[in-house]
């Protein structure tokens, strides 16, 4: 029963990538001029032999349904085509890159998962207390804060003033990682490699506090405010009249019910986590798909910009998938 | 039946309306003495306003012209002298002055695209919600696409296929901007059809865009101001994030965000260039929100955070 | 007839307050009452009187910033509020449990029902003696346990209980809620049930079969029952003894017989004029003048008497005490002092 649900929703994210891959297409070629003449201009480095063969392989002599039509079919064959700027293959690109920019993520997400969860149950049983206030303080200025800017100061504090930890880059290169999966903390693990966990880690701290700060700030809000509201429900009375420790009956009963709109606002994070990821890649130098995407729009390298934005929407509905499907197993009286 | 309709025109209902608010807007007032948190956050939104708009008075320097042999000069405090009080840039520019017009930016951008957004949106959103059918179909469906883009993205490939300037960066806030007013309005307009001054309105006979105008638009306004405030924050941010990654307005036009970016290079000797600017961007982001949150407990209890 | 035996609770001027901005609700002042082992009471009174608090402070349940500031009240001669959290946590569900008005919004939403029922008898060790734990890690012991909860489903009359217990609690009928409730508050054989209010949420026929569950496991059980509620009917066609409350205080109590045909307290025959009587020739019915009193402002002296027919002067002064007549029915009121 659930499983024909999650592959009907599934199978409903196909026209919405669909929608993205046209709405893309169509964004490329509102770019005003010539797409190969301004990458020629830009670029420089292309033949002026080669102008005719891009041209062809934008498909630029074909009327524009063709055009889009043929930018699909490639597009579902997982062509993304060819960046001139870097010599290879879009896909091939993208997947080099994806490893460290998910890390990225996922160590903002856990970064802001352990801050907001404490906080956000804490302030909730103790409402109005010093720790309550000072908490939502702090979630308040987490909230207001751009990204790009408490990544700076990270790097001011805790970089140049302390030297505690490094300012860019995913790791030491004389840990001598060996690469296996892409994403070095598990790599290091996997080859046993000590150093090159202990690099990489220090290296993942800073960009995970600057893109997960936003984050835990919201968690924790939203967690607060909806475990308040389930500490004041009949059901945490009846828990405690059932002879349920304290301590579960906020651990279990009312945070069971809490996590429903919690959850709903990490989904909403992850497209957030997504779009802050290529500023703190860039203020971290973080060799992420971010910091190719941002390359690949000064070198005006269409064909990458086009599939890393695709890569990023995919992304972002894939998890918001996740989240729909994590929320049916959560919220009971939900089925898909 | 036609005849007695004729007597009242059309914008009667607006402007009684008009005159509610008037005396409600007192009434506001009041409330707002009783959160001093949103009241201060409202007073400092008023005052970059005011920064804003006198930024050729209160700044002592030439935003775009540098001093060479003076850069980077320390704050005041930092052992900097008073005619550069806040320092000076790597360029030898006065980061005060800098910063005094650099709030223009991001006062514009965020005021124009949360105008505009509000607009569109809740104009397409009524009709929607009002009509349903086929347009409500095409709106909502393509709602969802724009929703399938994390926000930052969606402004980073319009800019980054359509090149920087202020009319593409409007465009880029906007393009996606409009949704969140258009699921509200929508929403609203859908539950407020339901009830009975509509049909009311709808039995003696008003048209159907009378209705939407003088009969429920006023009835969303709160809901649409407190959202308009909250995504107002929003915008200035992704205005910053997008001159910090260099898409945004180009320089030597003074952005807070490109300021911060120009600042990176020069972060171990100093600090100021690129710290000074982002923390104007956060006290003004902060006070927008905090307003936001008393706005909202004042004017709209249901809207909680999204 | 119940005075005889020893009293399984004794509540002893019983005082909960809530402080608010308009000064201190008295909440409950001052309640005595006892409850006899296999006893049926009701407790009955308008909404607001104090009932409900004052089963929540039997169970020490009143919620911030309710406090129990005076009062002893006596299990088995044990004084509960005196009991150290983890002992008290021993009675609640164990020796004394409760089912509420709503059980739509008593259940947690967010587990099974028969998770629910579980958790009952693992927190108090009610599967092979083993000791209290939440973990289900146990195989022999999970056995038992849903060997048990489909028991209890059972006994309470929910229709295919082992498919009904891994439902949710949105998935029941308010009748088969509330029966879940029960499932829950007599699990681990309490010897007390107190029920607040636990039909007012349903239909009229579904009352009856709940009403009639309960007087099933007070007599299978021998469970004692209190039953908080505001109609006079109800409780005089469930339980034994009525006790009446207003404003916080215990204004008669009784064999619900002597009670309901020879009522003492001006109150208790107020309720009784309000109560229409099938079949009795057409009168109209005798509404109480006047508003239940705020507990924060209540009037000096006896609180019913601004609303009472037969009030003198001497009823707006000074404590009014419970007097206890020859036929062992307490009476709060001037006329019998």
């Amino acid at each position: 029963m659930r499983g024909v649900k999650i592959l009907e929703r599934l199978l409903y994210t196909i026209p919405i990538m669909f929608g993205v891959a046209v709405l893309v297409f169509l964004f490329m070629r509102m770019t005003p001029g010539d797409p190969v003449d301004i990458m020629m201009g830009e670029a420089g480095t292309v033949a002026p032999g080669e102008m005719e063969q891009l041209r062809k392989e934008f498909h630029l002599d074909e009327p524009l349904h063709v055009q889009l039509y043929l930018f699909l079919a490639d597009a579902v064959r997982g062509d993304l085509g060819y960046s001139y700027a870097y010599k290879k293959p879009v896909t091939e690109l993208i997947a080099e890159q994806l490893p460290a920019t998910i890390e990225l993520a996922l160590g903002a997400l856990l970064f802001g998962l352990i801050v907001a969860v404490p906080i956000g149950i804490w302030s909730a049983v103790k409402q109005y207390s010093v720790v309550d206030r000072l908490s939502m303080a702090g979630a308040f200025l987490g909230v207001s804060m751009p990204a790009f800017w408490l990544g700076i100061l990270l790097i001011l504090i805790f970089s140049v003033k302390l030297r505690w930890l490094p300012v860019t880059g995913r790791i030491d290169y004389t840990a001598g990682l060996q690469v296996v999966t892409g994403f070095y903390v598990l790599d290091s693990i996997l080859t046993g490699n000590t150093t090159a966990l202990v690099s990489s880690l220090k290296h993942l701290v800073l960009p995970s506090v600057a893109l997960g700060a936003g984050t835990a700030a919201m968690v924790a809000r939203v967690l607060r405010s909806s475990m308040v509201e389930s500490l004041r429900q009949d059901y945490v009375i009846l828990a405690r009249a059932k002879g349920v420790r304290e301590t579960w009956v906020v651990l279990k009963h009312a945070l069971r019910n809490a996590l429903i709109p919690t959850v709903t606002v990490v989904g909403i994070q992850v497209g957030v986590l997504l779009g802050g990821n290529m500023i703190v890649e860039q203020v971290f130098s973080w060799p992420g798909l971010g910091r190719l995407a941002v390359r690949a729009i000064f070198s005006r390298d269409f064909p990458l910009v086009q599939g890393v934005v695709m890569v990023y929407a995919l992304t972002f509905v894939l998890a918001n998938l996740l989240v729909d499907i994590l929320y049916t197993y959560i919220n009971p009286k939900i089925t898909l | 039946m036609q005849t007695t309709q004729t007597t009242v025109p059309w914008w009667y209902p607006l402007a009684l309306r008009l005159r509610i608010w008037a005396t409600n807007a007192a009434g506001f007032l009041r409330d707002l003495a009783g959160h001093p948190i949103a009241l201060t956050g409202g007073l400092v939104v008023l005052l970059y306003v005011a920064m804003a708009i006198f930024a050729p008075q209160i700044a002592p320097h030439d935003p775009t012209k540098g001093e060479l042999l003076r850069r980077l000069e320390p704050p005041v405090w930092a052992g900097g002298s008073m005619d550069y009080w806040l320092g000076t840039d790597a360029q030898g520019r006065d980061l005060w002055s800098r910063i005094v017009f650099g709030s223009r930016i991001s006062l514009w951008v965020g005021f124009v695209s949360v105008a505009i957004s509000a607009i569109v949106g809740v104009l397409l959103g009524c009709l929607a919600g009002y009509f349903r059918g086929a347009l409500d179909e095409v709106l909502s469906r393509f709602s969802d696409l724009l929703l399938a883009f994390p926000y930052l993205i969606f402004a980073i490939a319009v800019m980054a296929f359509m090149g920087p300037g202020m009319t593409n960066l409007l465009l880029a806030l906007t393009f996606k901007g409009w949704v969140e007013f258009y699921r509200l309005a929508r929403g609203e307009m859908l539950s407020e059809k339901t009830k009975e001054y509509v049909a009311a309105a709808t039995a003696v006979g008003m048209g159907h865009l009378r209705i939407i105008v003088s009969e429920v638009l006023p009835n969303i306004f709160h809901s649409v101001l407190v959202l308009a405030t909250l995504r107002l924050g929003v915008m200035i941010v992704t205005e910053a994030s997008l001159s910090f990654l260099g898409l945004g307005i180009q320089p030597p036009t003074p952005a807070w965000g490109s300021m911060v970016s120009e600042g990176r290079d020069y972060l171990t000797t100093s600090w100021w260039v690129s710290t000074l600017p982002g923390l104007a961007i956060l006290i003004l982001v902060l006070a927008i929100n905090v307003f936001g949150e008393g706005l909202r407990d004042i004017l709209d209890p249901r809207l909680k955070i999204e | 007839m119940t005075t005889e035996r020893k009293p399984l609770l004794e509540i002893r001027s019983l005082t909960t307050v809530f402080p608010t901005r308009r000064g201190l609700v008295r909440a409950v002042s001052g309640l005595d009452l006892t409850l006899a082992r296999g006893e049926l009471l009701g407790l009955v009174g308008e909404s607001g009187c104090g009932k409900s608090v004052s089963m929540l402070s039997i169970l020490r349940l009143v919620s911030h910033p309710g406090r129990i500031v005076a009062g002893e009240v006596l299990l088995e001669g044990q004084d509960l509020l005196r009991l150290p959290i983890h002992a008290m946590r021993q009675v609640r569900g164990r020796q004394i449990s409760m089912i509420f008005q709503d059980p739509m919004t008593t259940l947690n939403p967010a587990f099974r029902v028969g998770d629910q029922i579980a958790e009952s008898l693992r927190i108090h060790g009610m599967l092979n003696g083993s000791g209290s734990s939440i973990w289900p890690f146990n195989r022999g012991r999970a056995e038992a346990e849903r060997k048990r909860v489909v028991e209890l489903l059972d006994e309470v009359g929910i229709a295919v209980p082992w498919e009904a217990r891994k439902r949710y609690p949105h998935e029941f009928s308010g009748g088969m809620q509330q029966r879940a409730l029960i499932a829950i508050a007599v699990s681990c054989h309490p010897k007390i049930l107190l029920a607040d209010e636990p039909t007012t949420a349903l239909d009229v026929t579904i009352q009856a079969q709940i009403m009639d569950l309960l007087r099933r496991l007070n007599q299978e059980h021998g469970t004692s029952v209190i039953l908080v509620t505001h109609n006079l009917a109800l409780a005089a066609t469930f339980c034994q003894n009525i006790a009446v409350m207003y404003a916080g205080r215990l204004v008669e109590k009784g064999s619900t017989d002597a009670v309901i045909e020879d009522p003492r307290h001006p109150y208790t025959r107020g309720l009784l004029e309000c109560i229409p009587k099938i079949g009795a020739t057409r009168q109209p019915l005798q509404p109480i003048p006047g508003n239940v009193p705020d507990l924060a402002e209540l009037p000096p002296g006896c609180a019913f008497h601004p609303r009472c027919k037969k009030a003198q002067d001497a009823c707006q002064e000074g404590e009014i005490p419970l007097v206890t007549l020859e036929d062992g029915r307490q009476v709060r009121c001037l006329l019998y002092v």
